[in-house]
């Protein structure tokens, strides 16, 4: 029982974790990065524009920029690049955790935020393991009683 | 306490499997329906067959230059097309300044024009790196970041990059960007042709026929008075991707540990308790 707790845990944790990281930005709405998190690399990759480093990805940002410094919100610019680039300029879920994944895989992120990430999980999965292993104990004593 | 030491060691297996080598095996799978492959995994269907270790040239290559574009250090991009468009696919090699170990991107671009980003190895070579990468078209793309000085504010940036082929190269244009609001801006050899291009000043030189093992080196100076790089400095560098910002994992490490102790104080206690009811 101890074993599936665990993990329960686990799953919880990293499916809410990935989740988080995956869907919703940290980045403000007035910022480059929170305004690239909704858009998809235009050099034909599956990354997220965010993590999009190219030439061709560069001068999207830049064009966020100049928007955003001309007073343009997120949902104005969102709405630009899908009537000036059409669907492919947005990301479905799908293709979002495909970005995601691949920038993952080719080592995309400091190595130091992975580890922390890796920590931060184990931390959290623990917790959660504790309180459901506590309220999985209480059932039983209150069942025994 | 003995029994979440038991039950650490499949999540350490989980972790170690997410973050670790078996990923990019995994991943080359993943990504296979989009165009990011490694070269053993995912040819695209109608690329050209190997014809064996052939010497190849490179027609034109464009490699720029921009230091302090979206982040402290210097962003660099080669792109290019081999004349040997039946040579490919097959591995070639470029060179590297020392100390860049790390490529945001190596792709080859389809006839159509389609990026397929290749898995690659860099390896140390003598006053430079060594990168090996398959590619299945003659077309290349690849850019990384070079930081070949600290920026800090009100001071000098004076840095050398070299361009060494490692094949023939039949014309190379090479465009340096200056950076917003610097000042004194050379660049040595002088000559660069002048020209504007999305509000920034640009020097492109063109060199023809430069041979194999040849080198190229440009020794850029300028003076800026902030180490904010030239995309809007309002908004945060754009080099590299985090995923967490400020002091958010700090924070959410923090509360988690405390979550823990807390629990398992109240636990103790309750243990406790229980012991000396009974």
């Amino acid at each position: 029982m101890k074993a599936a707790l665990f993990g329960i845990s686990l799953i919880l944790t990293l499916t809410y974790m990935s989740g988080k990281y995956i869907f919703l930005t940290s980045a403000s709405d007035h910022t480059v990065p929170g305004v690239s998190h909704w858009l998809a690399c235009p050099c034909e990759c599956p990354m997220v524009l965010e993590d999009c480093h190219m030439s061709c990805g560069l001068s999207w940002k830049n064009l966020i920029g100049e928007k955003l410094k001309a007073g343009l919100s997120k949902e104005d610019i969102v709405s630009y690049f899908y009537k000036r680039f059409g669907r492919e300029a947005l990301l479905t879920p799908a293709q979002r955790v495909a970005g995601k994944w691949y920038q993952v895989t080719r080592g995309g992120y400091p190595a130091g935020e992975m580890a922390l990430f890796g920590v931060i999980v184990l931390v959290w999965t623990s917790l959660l393991y504790l309180i459901l292993l506590t309220v999985y104990e209480k059932i039983i004593s209150m069942r025994k009683k | 306490m003995g029994n979440n030491k038991n039950a650490a060691a499949p999540l350490l297996l989980a972790l170690w499997i997410a973050v670790s080598g078996v990923a990019p095996a995994l991943a080359a799978e993943d990504h296979s329906g989009h165009n990011m492959v490694s070269p053993q995994a995912a040819m695209p269907a109608d690329a050209p067959q190997p014809s064996g270790g052939k010497e190849i040239a490179i027609g034109s290559m464009k490699v720029s230059l921009m230091p302090e574009y979206d982040s402290t250090s210097v962003l660099v991009i080669n792109e290019g097309k081999f004349l040997n468009r039946e040579a490919f696919p097959r591995e070639v090699l470029f060179y590297l300044p020392q100390g860049v170990t790390k490529l945001t991107d190596v792709c080859s671009l389809s006839p159509g024009g389609q990026h397929f980003c290749q898995l690659f190895e860099i390896k140390p070579g003598d006053g430079k790196n060594l990168l090996n990468v398959k590619l299945p078209y003659s077309d290349f793309f690849i850019d990384f970041q070079f930081a070949p000085f600290k920026a800090k504010p009100n001071s000098e940036r004076d840095f050398t990059y070299t361009i060494e082929a490692a094949y023939d190269i039949k014309n190379l244009s090479v465009v340096i960007q200056q950076p917003y609001r610097a000042e004194r801006f050379t660049i040595d050899p002088a000559g660069g042709k002048e020209f504007e291009k999305e509000g920034y000043q640009n020097y492109r030189y063109e060199l023809k026929d430069v041979t194999k093992g040849e080198r190229k080196t440009f020794r850029i100076t300028y003076f800026k008075a902030d180490d904010k790089p030239s995309v809007d400095a309002k908004y945060t560098a754009m080099s590299e991707t985090h995923i967490f910002r400020g002091h958010t994992s700090a924070i959410i490490l923090a509360a988690g540990i405390a979550g823990i102790a807390a629990l398992l104080f109240i636990r103790r206690r309750k243990s406790a308790k229980q012991g000396g009811q009974a």
